[in-house]
């Protein structure tokens, strides 16, 4: 007996479907994209202020970062399976940075660590241009880059070289990649003396530095079915040059100054890294796509390790929600780092290698940020908006290796606009 | 493939138009060697030449998944599909057009029965001796599906494959325009009855032009019943149908034809657009005409 023709409908695109060669390959992932993108994207980003409580006598602006960036970006195709990128960014920050850490006995007699913030509030502005290439072939693409950055005080310029090959039906995608950088460092007021005098206004900032880095990675990723994608990826890099924070300086209980011979108690140093930095990073991702909710969980995990001791670890979880031309997107995100081997929020005594440092950066600590995106497509038109709020802390009550009192809690948002043609 | 073919496609430049002309060419001659029932070497010969021995014939994904869609054609038509019922072409001669006799008829018809066919993924065997199998009923179809898929697959944007008249378009002309196809008058070879505005999918026409023959005044259709062996008496001359793919939309259109008899409304709840052309010309069904 005949069917009804909606059941049959059903029946024969079934079949259909499951025959060899009548699914079109994912074209997208090996064809150089059909139509060109401008994107615009503001970001305003501000540090909550430093906490009174654990700002020294001091003093100094308790006010810390805020920057605004706008980014613009224009991408498409060339001719015969070619795509180009172009990128503009301007940052403008303004706040007070912490600058060092000094112990100090409070009420109880303990010792504490408070902040000690640069003294006046700095105004900075950053450019940065980028450019892109790729070149698709039918089971490859190979792809470069080319970066400038520039603000008053530091200047980079740096290049990549990637290759993306898909196997396996395409279903499977191995990345390699290669990156080096140029980076030259002239410190705002260095080697700019107090009126007339023969006095530096900054003594430890030095006039000119430089930094180079080389990185490499390499990644795999692979759907397993239609539901499932799978991936990690390693990376590598070094950094060589000179590392230090020269804005930032640390604080020596008791100091043996060379010139006079003599200890001095309560000296500030430079900050002093190492001039070679190794790192390397362990990526792994899960994608799941959950149909009958039409979203999709992303899961990643990170490892991440640098022979100057920082190692971390961060969890990501992020529920991609899907709701016809909306897509709204919780996430949450686990940190915690170990403190680099020469960290301390402040000296006792010199050390022997020379090195100081008492950026928060270097420090213990945990870090929970929470995020939620939103994107509306309409047409030719993406809409995005996003806003994160990002607390961080340390269970460490040491005095000189518990949390940093310049530790910062921030939020962001930002809005955007893709438009496709 | 039994009719014109044409490629029609927009490429970045000339060379990888001629590559991609050459793979389609390829996958074309490729499907044909494979499946024609004309040649001894195709794997439709090899599986109607084994017919009633007892040894089933090696399937490969491709064929499997070919008698899988047979299969469905056959449920899903209550057995008026029947891949193999074109063993009645044997006494059904329609270039001669000369009837066949109830007894040559009555002789044939123990090897018109699909459910004699017999298939795994291993292999395929035909129950009884002299019964064939073959892919006619939806095999262009199926070639312009993957003609299309494979262009597509090559990054092509706007294009349209026609095999013989089974129609698939990869996107509209760049500027957004549709591609125009002219459905055939079913009386005046050549001639176009109605023009569709086809921008992506597939169309596909059956009719009962293709192959007939009059006798005694009497217009006889090459579609026959599997069940009598009888040519059947059509409600409409003509069935056009869009579809996602060139398959189901030329299964549609066979369908219709071969149900139109017992129930003419049967495609309408399909939810597919559509266009009957019954034995008076008159048009009817949801496509809309340029």
């Amino acid at each position: 007996m005949k069917k009804e023709a909606n059941i049959t409908l059903g029946a024969l695109t079934c079949a259909a479907m499951s025959l060899p060669g009548m699914v079109v390959q994912d074209a997208q992932a090996e064809a150089a994209p059909d139509k060109h993108t401008a994107s615009y994207r503001y970001t305003s980003y501000a540090e909550a202020d430093q906490q009174e409580h654990a700002l020294s006598s001091l003093g100094g602006p308790i006010a810390r970062y805020e920057i605004s960036v706008h980014q613009f970006l224009v991408s498409g195709p060339l001719v015969a399976n070619k795509a180009y990128s172009i990128g503009i960014g301007t940052e403008s920050m303004s706040g007070a940075s912490p600058m060092f850490v000094q112990p100090v006995v409070d009420e109880n007699g303990d010792v504490k660590p408070v902040q000690v913030m640069s003294g006046a509030s700095i105004e900075e502005q950053r450019t940065d241009v980028s450019l892109g290439f790729e070149l698709y072939e039918s089971t490859s693409k190979f792809g470069f880059g080319f970066g400038v950055s520039t603000e008053n005080d530091y200047n980079s310029v740096s290049g990549t070289i990637n290759h993306t090959s898909w196997f396996n039906d395409k279903n499977t995608t191995f990345d390699l990649s290669t990156g080096v950088s140029f980076d030259t460092i002239e410190p705002t007021d260095a080697g700019v003396y107090i009126g007339d005098s023969n006095e530096l206004l900054y003594p430890l900032r030095p006039l000119e530095e430089e930094k180079q880095s080389l990185s490499a990675s390499m990644g795999l990723s692979h759907v397993v079915n239609r539901t499932l994608l799978l991936g990690g990826s390693v990376n590598y890099a070094v950094y060589n040059g000179f590392m230090s924070d020269p804005y930032k300086q640390a604080y020596i209980a008791y100091h043996y100054d060379e010139e006079s011979g003599q200890y001095v108690e309560g000296a500030v140093v430079a900050d002093s890294r190492p001039d070679v930095r190794k790192q390397a990073a362990l990526n792994l991702q899960a994608r799941w796509f959950i149909a009958k909710a039409n979203a999709a969980l992303h899961s990643d995990y990170r490892f991440f390790s640098t022979d100057w001791g920082t190692n971390s670890h961060t969890v990501n979880l992020a529920w991609y929600q899907n709701f016809g031309n909306f897509q709204v997107v919780p996430r949450v995100r686990f940190y915690h780092q170990t403190a680099a081997n020469f960290y301390r929020n402040y000296y006792l005594v010199d050390r022997a290698d020379g090195y100081y440092s008492s950026d928060y950066r270097l420090s213990e600590f945990h870090a929970l940020s929470f995020r939620l995106r939103g994107q509306y497509t309409f047409g030719a038109f993406n809409f995005h908006a996003s806003y994160e709020n990002y607390i961080s802390g340390s269970n460490n009550s040491d005095p000189q290796l518990g949390e940093n009192p310049g530790l910062v809690d921030f939020s962001f948002f930002s809005l955007g606009a893709d438009y496709r043609w | 493939m039994g009719g014109p073919c044409e490629f029609k496609l927009y490429c970045a430049s000339s060379q990888s138009a001629a590559a991609i002309f050459d793979e389609l060419e390829s996958e074309v001659r490729r499907l044909e060697a494979k499946y024609s029932r004309y040649l001894s070497s195709s794997i439709v010969s090899k599986i109607n030449s084994q017919s009633g021995s007892c040894c089933p014939v090696d399937l490969d994904t491709e064929t499997f998944g070919l008698l899988q869609y047979a299969d469905q054609m056959f449920i899903q038509s209550g057995g008026m599909f029947d891949a193999s019922s074109g063993v009645l072409r044997r006494v059904w001669n329609f270039k001669e057009g000369r009837l066949p006799s109830s007894s040559a008829i009555e002789a044939i018809l123990p090897l018109v029965n699909w459910n004699n066919v017999s298939f795994t993924q291993q292999g395929v065997s035909l129950k009884v001796s002299g019964m064939e199998v073959d892919f006619g009923g939806f095999g262009k179809e199926y070639a312009t599906d993957l003609c299309a898929v494979r262009a597509e697959s090559q990054g092509i944007k706007h294009g349209l494959v026609n095999l013989g008249g089974d129609i698939r378009a990869i996107g509209p002309h760049p500027d957004g325009k549709p591609w125009q196809v002219g459905i055939q008058h079913p009386r005046r070879m050549g001639e176009p009855i109605a023009t569709v505005a086809l921008y992506q999918g597939a169309l596909a026409t059956s009719g009962d032009y293709e192959r007939y023959m009059v006798v005694d005044g009497v217009r006889y259709s090459h579609l026959l019943n599997p069940k009598t062996g009888q040519p059947l008496e059509l409600a409409y001359c003509s069935a056009s149908v869009i579809a996602e793919t060139c398959l189901v939309a030329g299964s549609f259109t066979t369908l219709t034809l071969l149900l139109s008899s017992e129930d003419p409304s049967w495609l309408s709840s399909s939810g597919l657009p559509y266009l009957l052309i019954d034995q008076s010309m008159q048009l009817s069904g949801s496509i809309t005409l340029v």
